[in-house]
């Protein structure tokens, strides 16, 4: 009986030892890979499509880039706060950046509405939930909806860290002033928020937000090519994500 | 105990059977062999731009849907927003911005039919409707009311079995 069990603990101890080892391959394949996943940027070949924010020269109560995102993709407005459907909105530093490494912010940072949008991560949370692949991520990086397939199960709603996404709890058509015909509206029940223009990027424009912007607060472009602006931006300025902790790895920078 | 059935009942009964069968086939099956008159069909607004459809006329009757289902996954999910047509231009995979370019009227295009068939596709929830007003024929031409008159008049002409629907509609716009 005690031999019995001596070879018992000595078998499970290590069958322990051998799943720790594999576990421990699987998890350092894992993470090569999710390192090769988001820093694609040396191969040059492929688009991670980006945006940096400017926020030094962000204008206090213009609301430029919010109104033409608005108007350009239908997005409705409605009068009870609880119903709000944003694509991209200014909100209180701390509310933007909550992360605990920002400390001692100065007070003129911290008085910014800063502007918040989806900052389509590299691993974005709201895609892994999604239950009928109707919120993806493209090949060059924009994670788009595609509304035809979304069932307004609102998971991406939870999953998403930084609140960029919006539920149609009514019909949104009654709440648009003038109806851009060129976009689509949607539905009631259906989760929306920023394309990334992903529509106008398709015909070789700039986001509507960046071009509408007077004051060149906003850079868009490919974080995978060198040689484009952002890049320089990037090289040259001290940026900041939203919630780095989390991982997700977002495309869309800051500089505060 | 078995009990016999007489036997000369049953064939009594035999052709009352046969003829209730017969009926009750008939009654069942008339949705399927009765043939609609072709005069009820309504008949395609034809288009009042260009030469070509973006595929064959009789593929498109029957497969509009299926075509659409698949530019709307190569748009949305692919990216990839232009259809070749068979001359080697390019047009848009948009039911509002090609398709309703040339077929320019909803009504007459996709709603007699859809009516007609009893279908209700749930296109224009989100898609807008574009105003006639809007065709990229108009575009640049001042008189746009008066050349929503001739494209309608085009139409007319080319499609005669709409002829008589549309004339109440010609009537309202003068
Ligand atoms: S609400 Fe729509 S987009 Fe969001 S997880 Fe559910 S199906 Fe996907
Ligand atoms: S910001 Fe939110 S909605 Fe946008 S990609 Fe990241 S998790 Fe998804």
């Amino acid at each position: 009986m005690i031999q019995n069990r001596r070879k018992f603990l000595k078998k499970s101890a290590g069958l322990i030892a051998g799943a720790g080892v594999v576990s421990g391959f699987i998890s350092k394949y894992a993470t090569g890979f999710a390192k090769a996943s988001t820093e694609k940027a040396a191969s040059g070949k492929s688009i991670r499509w980006g945006m940096v924010i400017d926020m030094r020269k962000c204008i206090d109560g213009c609301v430029k880039c919010i109104e033409v995102c608005h108007v350009t993709h239908n997005v409705p407005e409605f009068d009870n706060p609880k119903d709000e459907i944003k694509w991209i909105w200014k909100s209180d530093y701390a509310k933007v950046f909550p992360s605990k490494d920002q400390q001692f912010v100065s007070e003129e940072t911290r008085q910014k509405p800063f502007l918040s949008l989806c900052n389509h991560c590299a691993d974005p949370p709201c895609v892994i939930v999604c239950p009928t692949g109707a919120t993806f991520k493209r090949k060059d990086g924009i994670v788009e909806m595609d509304f035809h397939r979304c069932i307004g199960c609102r998971f991406c709603m939870s999953a998403c860290p930084y609140g960029s996404r919006s539920f149609n709890w009514r019909d949104p058509r009654p709440a648009i002033e003038n109806i851009t015909p060129e976009y689509p509206t949607r539905e009631k029940g259906v989760v929306e928020k920023c394309n990334f223009c992903s529509e106008r990027l398709a015909k070789g424009q700039q986001p509507a937000c960046v071009e509408e912007c007077p004051e060149n607060v906003l850079t868009f472009g490919n974080l995978y090519d060198k040689n484009t602006e952002i890049r320089k931006i990037l090289k040259e300025n001290p940026t900041i994500t939203r919630k780095p902790e989390l991982g997700t790895n977002p495309s869309v920078f800051y500089i505060t | 105990m078995i009990r016999k059935v007489p036997r000369g009942s049953m064939m009594n009964e035999k052709p009352l059977i046969f003829a209730g069968l017969a009926v009750f086939l008939l009654a069942f099956s008339y949705p399927f062999w009765q043939s609609t008159e072709d005069e009820d069909i309504p008949q395609i607004a034809m288009q009042t731009k260009g030469e070509e459809c973006v595929a064959p006329v009789e593929y498109m009757r029957k497969n509009h849907m299926k075509l659409l289902d698949i530019w709307r996954d190569s748009v949305v999910r692919d990216g990839d927003r232009f259809h070749i047509m068979p001359d080697g231009s390019k047009v848009e995979k948009s039911l509002t911005k090609t398709c309703l370019d040339c077929h320019i009227s909803k009504e007459k295009f996709c709603e007699e039919c859809h009516s007609f068939a009893s279908v209700k596709p749930y296109c224009w929830e989100c898609h807008v409707v574009p105003k006639i007003g809007s065709h990229t024929e108009l575009s640049g031409i001042d008189d746009v009311e008066e050349n929503k008159q001739n494209l309608l008049k085009n139409l007319l002409a080319r499609n005669k079995p709409l002829a008589e629907s549309k004339q109440s509609l010609n009537k309202g716009g003068q």
